[in-house]
Formats: C-alpha cells, structure tokens, sequence
C-alpha cells in the first residue's frame, strides 16, 4: 500500500486514536460506575430487594400473569404483599429470584408462585444488569446466556442494554414511588371481544404440554429444602392466574388444571383461572388480567390463602 | 459473514494489514481472494454465478476495446446487458414470473400447476449485476478510457465493502481507484474510523433496537390497535433508513480505510422538501444509476411532458422491482412515480409566492414540506414492509380504524427507540451542512470525543447477535 501523509501525519493520527480510546474507557467506566449505583438505588422491584429491609405477608413470583395478579396496595394494608414477579422469567429465573429475595434477608409468610411461570425452560436474559448487583443470578444465568456474558466480559455497558434496567432508571427519575403498583393498563372493548386472538392461550398450553414432570417436582423440593434448610418457615402456593375463558380455549385451560393438578400433587395448588370467566372487559388479553379484573381478582386470591 | 459479526472483524483485521504489506498486485491478488472469500462465506456456490458475470464482462470489454463499429460494439453491449438481466431474470425473478403467469391464466380459466424447482436467491446479485453493466455501459459511452483486466474486474465487481448491499459505485469511479491501488492516508483513515462508527451505531443500536419493538407488531398486525401500527409503522421508516444508511456507512467507511472514496449513499432523506429532493438523497447509488442507465436512455425530459410522465414511471417502477420479485415493490415504485410526476406538475400550476412571503414563510413552508413528504413516502414503506399485497392494505386499514388507539405494547423499549431515533434525527439535521462534518474532524478533541462516544452508545445499546442488514435480501 501507498503511503501519502498530507495534513494529517501517521503520528498525529495515532495520538488522536489513543485519546480517543482513553476517552472511551474512561466514559464507560464511569457510565458503568453511575448506572450500577441508579440500578442500586431504584425503587424498581428488582432493585428493592437487595436492601434486605422487605418483610411482608405474601410474596408474588413469576411471570407477566404473576405481576398482574394483585392490584397496589398501600404498605399498611394487611396482608402485606411484595411482587416480585416481572415479564417473561422462566422457570429457572422464577426460582432463583425467590432465592435471591431471602438471601438478601427479606422474609415472607407465604410465596405465591404463579403457575405459567414453571412451563417455560428457556432462560430470559434481560435480567444482565442484575449481574453485577446479585452474584448468584449471574452464576445462575452464565450458560443459559453465554452470548451475553461473553460480550459482557469485554464491553461491561452492554449489561445495560435491558428493558430491565429502563424501567429502574423510569422509577428512579420519574416515578419514585416504586413499582408495586404496576401492570397491564389495558382492557379489552366490548366490540373486539368475539374476535379476541386466544394464542397466549395456546402457547401457555403448548409449553405446559411439553414440561418434564419429575424435573419440575425435583426443582420445586430443592427449593423447599434451601428455604427450611434457612430457617424459612415459609408456606409455597401455586396458583394459576385467570385465563379468558373463551369456549374455543376451554379444553386448553382444563388441561393446564389437570397438568397442574399431576405436576403439583405434592404442593399446594390453586386454580383461579376461570374466576373471571370469559368477562372481557377483566382482560387485557386472553392470557393477562387488565386493571377491571385485577381488583376481583386481588379479593379471590386472599380467600384462596385464607385471607379475608 | 455479517459486517456486525465476531469473524468479520477478524477477517478485515487480518486482510487490512496484509494489504498494508504488499504492493498494489500483490494487493490485488489480495483483494480479489479476500473478496471470494467473504462471498464464499455465504455460499460457496454462489461464487460460480459471480465469476460467470465478471467473465462475461471482461469478454465484452475486450471486444468494446477491440471495435470501432458502432453496430458491433452496440451488439457487445448489448450481450452484457441481456447476460446481466437474464441472470436476475432466473435468479430473483423466475419464481415471480411463473406466479403471474399461473394467476393470469387462472383468471382466464386456465388451471395450471407447474413444477417449479425453487431457486435460490444469491445474495448481492441485484448489486453486482448492476456493477457489471456500469463497467460495460461506461466503457461503451467511453467514460471509461480502457478496459480493466481480468484481476481488476473481480476486485470491482466482486470488492466485500459494496458486495452484499451496495453502494453501487459507477466503474468510471472505482476502476481508476483499483488500477491505482490503496493508499495508506492518516487522513482517511482518520475519516474512515468516524464513518464506520457511525455506521454501527445506526445499525446496531437504532435498527437492530427498533427490530425487537416493531418485529413482533408486523407478524401479528391483526392483533394490534391503530396507535400500535402506526407507532410500527413510523418506526419502520426509521428502521429501513438507519439498517441502509449503517451497511452504507460502513462500506463507505472501508473502503476509506484503504484510500478509496465511495459516494454518500443518504444525505438526511427524511429533511427532503419534495419528492424530486428525496431522491437525491435516499439510495443516491442506485437512484442516479436508474437516472442515468435507464431514465435519460428513455428519453428523460427531452420529449415533451407525457413522454417525461411514461419515463418516470416506467423507472420507479423498475427501481421498485429491483428490490424483489413481489407485486408490494411495484406498487412501492408506482407510488414514488406517482409522486414525482403530480409533482412535477403542481410545480408549474402552484401560483409563485413573493420574495416577502417567501422570507416570512420559510420555515413553516419548509417544514410543512418536509412533513408531507415524510408522510408520503411512509405509506410506501407499508407495502415495502409487508410482503403481502392483503396484508399491507390490511395494515393500513386497521391504523384509518382510529377508534381505539390502543396501548403501545412496551413502552420502555419504545422510548428507547424514540430517543435513539430522535438523536439521529438530530445529527442528520447538523451535518445536512457537511461544513459542519470538515470542521468537526478537523479538531483533535472533538474527533477523539466524537469517536469514544459512538463508542460507548454501540456498547450500551448495541446488538450484537450478527442480525442481517434488510437490504441482503435484495
């Protein structure tokens, strides 16, 4: 190759390409520094738990229909409740969470887990920013997300790169009051109620089709075990969050009670899914709770676990 | 072999500094194996269809070179141009073709079921075929003064910057370049590094970003509310811009690395103030290689009114088919002829503004401009998007059905995608005036600050599950 120098000298290029790179490095260290701390300090449920400080008489675990099962309630209201359930977490994510939240010195009476939760094998990954803040899960989470941690090890920021992370950083800057409150906002009209597609439904269906029976039970007695081997004198209920009880997905919602009743016959099982039966206006979709349903929902929950 | 993959960096890494080493025939040599080698990745049959089209363009440039009669240099090119097109025809276009055929005949009444043998589609043919007939067209034309030997004509046609996805660069531009060979430049390579930073973070923080919120709203349009679509549909327009703009920023900026200069690809074609102004600035490659290989061949503006009607259509609609084999392209091209043309004529029927109302009305009639043109162009982008006729007109429907909005399905990751759009918005709007971009580079901190914080935002937002450019699939 030709070499041409012009105004721009080979040195001059090269100095400017190492402050460039310390520029760089300084500015992603120091990024990383200040967004572990806001990740640290956030009112987000997450994040809140890292305290140690939450004790309360109900804990909620799981996925999207667990963090639309119960509507905010302020913190003197008995019972006490915690959610901790968020989008999506698999099975793996839904126990190692639980873990997580009596590690950190927080107890709850009761640990409802939502159902669907124990269906789902593959790892969701959004969970990286946490890492840095809970040893346990980034261990927990290393081979599922291999991709992750291999770009993690060499560009820390991109652990950031997370829905996750927005929403602490929502909660810290914008709405200090934390999450607890949070769910689906939606509800279904009346005019969109007979065309309402049933595929969360299905797929909930198709993947509780799927699980390995003895796997899940030898999961769910490990958890029991590491709780009583705490000290947690802590009751596990599974229940299953309301599905739209359309007639076309009737069949699919009777054979999740039944795979649950099979999977679960060692534990205490709750259905609720059929407690909203095919109201619409109580959804948001077929297989998520909107704000109408939540409230009816909330009450049928506490009688379930005998709480008036 | 993805530009946002783990091997490529390995690759060009290694290639750039052998090339560093050699002189410009060993650089050649390099050039072209390296280029092979990164088609080959993709698969290696496709190289046999690369060399067949840079075969058949070195013959004809030899005989272009051996001729003077203008009947028997027309008949070389003329063999280039039906080589060319008959290797698109049976590579993207068979399929299409026998389709249309079935359902015309259908609707005669006649029940046909042929046995097609699914085709593969080669990845960059549509760039490739077009690079050849530049090099053929020009060297017909005399743009261009030689014909290239056989090494440097794989290394044009074949280069792994432009390959895949463009920029089309007119041989009457690269060929000189390549003959001359790379030059080591502080300067460009200074240039180069800004470009290729840009690059990614348009592809890998704003499209790939903007591709997990919309990609789950255009599998299911059915299920979403008009606020939804719309919000998808808006962030398509951005998508489909920053994932183009990021490859061609990319390949812009290797080629830089290595002292060629490619022309820009996009100029900030959202702040274009009228159809004729947005073609000049999205695709530029392939917009003035239409104009100038097809449009001014066909008469241009030179045969009166209706004539200049007939050759802008027929070229949108050509453009439009050259970005696939599916009725949803032509119509795409039909609406941007359909634009230009009434244009073009409300041009000459609009009544003239004072030089007064002029200076009063500047910005707000340039930026009424700028919105309606952005709203225009983004209904071509839903048949763009959606491959399905049904589907697109369903889509379009079901965001006129503004009865429900509904809820933006995950708001955090759409502000993200907001953000992220409205900075690139932003830094469009600056560098429009490229004095900006000269005077930038030129001071040492802003330069070194500029590049460590493309950085840091590729690291922080960046995907880098080696997702493919949309633009391959053309």
């Amino acid at each position: 190759m030709k070499y041409r120098g012009g105004r721009v000298s080979g040195r001059a290029l090269s100095l400017t390409l190492l402050i460039a790179l310390a520029a760089f490095a300084l500015l992603s260290l120091a990024l990383y520094d200040l967004s572990l701390a806001a990740l640290r300090h956030s009112p987000f449920r997450l994040s809140r738990i890292a305290a140690g400080n939450i004790h309360v008489d109900i804990l909620i675990v799981g996925n999207s229909r667990a963090r639309d099962l119960i509507v905010g309630r302020p913190p003197q209201l008995r019972p006490t409740v915690f959610n901790l359930a968020y989008n999506g977490l698999s099975r793996e994510d839904t126990l190692e969470w639980l873990r997580i939240f009596f590690e950190q010195g927080n107890t709850a009476g009761t640990v409802v887990i939502e159902t669907s939760a124990l269906y789902t094998d593959q790892a969701f990954c959004d969970g990286k920013p946490y890492w840095a803040v809970y040893p346990h899960l980034r261990a927990a989470e290393q081979q599922a997300c291999a991709s992750d941690f291999r770009t993690a090890r060499y560009f820390p920021l991109s652990l950031f790169n997370s829905e996750q992370y927005l929403r602490a950083i929502y909660y810290l800057l914008v709405n200090r009051h934390g999450d607890q409150s949070w769910g689906d906002e939606y509800s279904i009209p009346e005019r969109l109620c007979a065309h309402v597609p049933l595929d969360g439904i299905f797929e909930f269906h198709a993947a509780a089709l799927q699980i390995h029976h003895e796997h899940v039970r030898q999961e769910i007695s490990d958890l029991q075990r590491w709780l009583l081997a705490r000290g947690q004198n802590v009751r596990l209920v599974f229940v299953l969050a309301p599905f739209l009880a359309d007639p076309r997905a009737r069949t699919s919602i009777a054979d999740m009670e039944r795979i649950n009743s099979e999977l679960l016959a060692a534990s205490e099982n709750v259905s609720l899914a059929n407690v909203l039966d095919s109201d619409c206006a109580s959804f948001a979709d077929a297989a998520h709770v909107g704000p109408q349903g939540r409230t009816t929902l909330s009450h049928a929950l506490f009688a379930s676990l005998g709480y008036q | 072999m993805s530009f946002t993959s783990p091997p490529f960096f390995v690759f060009f890494g290694l290639y750039f500094l052998a090339g560093l080493l050699l002189p410009r025939r060993g650089w050649l040599w390099l050039a072209a194996v390296a280029s092979s080698f990164f088609y080959g990745w993709w698969d290696w049959r496709f190289l046999f269809l690369l060399y067949y089209v840079v075969t058949v363009s070195w013959f004809v440039g030899r005989g272009l070179a051996r001729s003077e009669d203008q009947a028997v240099r027309r008949r070389y090119v003329l063999l280039s141009v039906i080589s060319c097109l008959a290797v698109l025809a049976t590579f993207k276009y068979f399929g299409f073709f026998v389709d249309s055929f079935i359902n015309v005949s259908a609707a005669l009444g006649l029940k046909l079921a042929p046995r097609v043998t699914q085709i593969l589609l080669p990845v960059g043919i549509s760039f490739y075929t077009f690079h050849a007939l530049s090099y053929t067209i020009d060297l017909y034309r005399r743009k261009l003064k030689a014909p290239a030997d056989y090494l440097s004509l794989v290394v044009y046609l074949a280069f792994f910057p432009q390959l895949v996805a463009g920029p089309i660069v007119r041989a009457s531009r690269f060929l000189p370049q390549i003959q001359r060979g790379p030059v080591f430049s502080p300067r460009k390579i200074k240039t180069g590094l800004l470009i290729i930073a840009w690059g990614y973070f348009l592809k890998v923080c704003v499209a790939d970003s903007i591709a997990l919120v919309v990609d789950p709203i255009f599998a299911a349009p059915a299920d979403f509310e008009s606020g939804n679509l719309l919000f998808a549909i808006i962030c398509y327009s951005f998508q489909i811009y920053t994932d183009f703009a990021g490859y061609s920023m990319i390949a812009i900026g290797l080629a830089k690395l290595q002292g060629f200069d490619f022309p820009a690809n996009f100029l900030a074609p959202y702040f274009s103030r009228s159809f004729r102004e947005f073609w000049r600035r999205w695709h530029i490659s392939l917009s003035s290689f239409l104009r100038d290989y097809l449009y001014i061949p066909l008469g241009g503006n030179r045969h009166g009114p209706w004539r200049e009607d007939r050759n802008i259509l027929t070229t949108m609609l050509l453009g439009g088919l050259w970005h696939g084999a599916s009725y949803n392209f032509v119509v795409w091209g039909a609406l941007h002829g359909l634009y230009l043309i009434i244009e073009r004529h409300a041009r000459a029927l609009l009544p003239r503004l004072s030089s007064r109302s002029l200076r009063t009305l500047k910005w707000p009639l340039a930026a009424g401009r700028i919105g309606l043109v952005y709203v225009m162009v983004l209904l071509t982008w839903v048949f763009f998007r959606l491959h399905n006729f049904s589907d697109a007109l369903s889509l379009l429907a079901g965001i006129a059905r503004h009865q429900h909005p509904g809820v933006i399905s995950n708001k955090f990751e759409a502000c993200k995608v907001a953000a992220l759009i409205v900075a690139t918005l932003a830094v469009d709007g600056i560098f429009i005036n490229r004095r900006s971009c000269v005077r930038l580079l030129r001071t040492r901190y802003a330069y070194a600050c500029s590049l460590a914080l493309l950085g840091v935002l590729i690291e922080l937002f960046g995907s880098f599950g080696g997702g493919a450019f949309i633009y391959f699939q053309f």
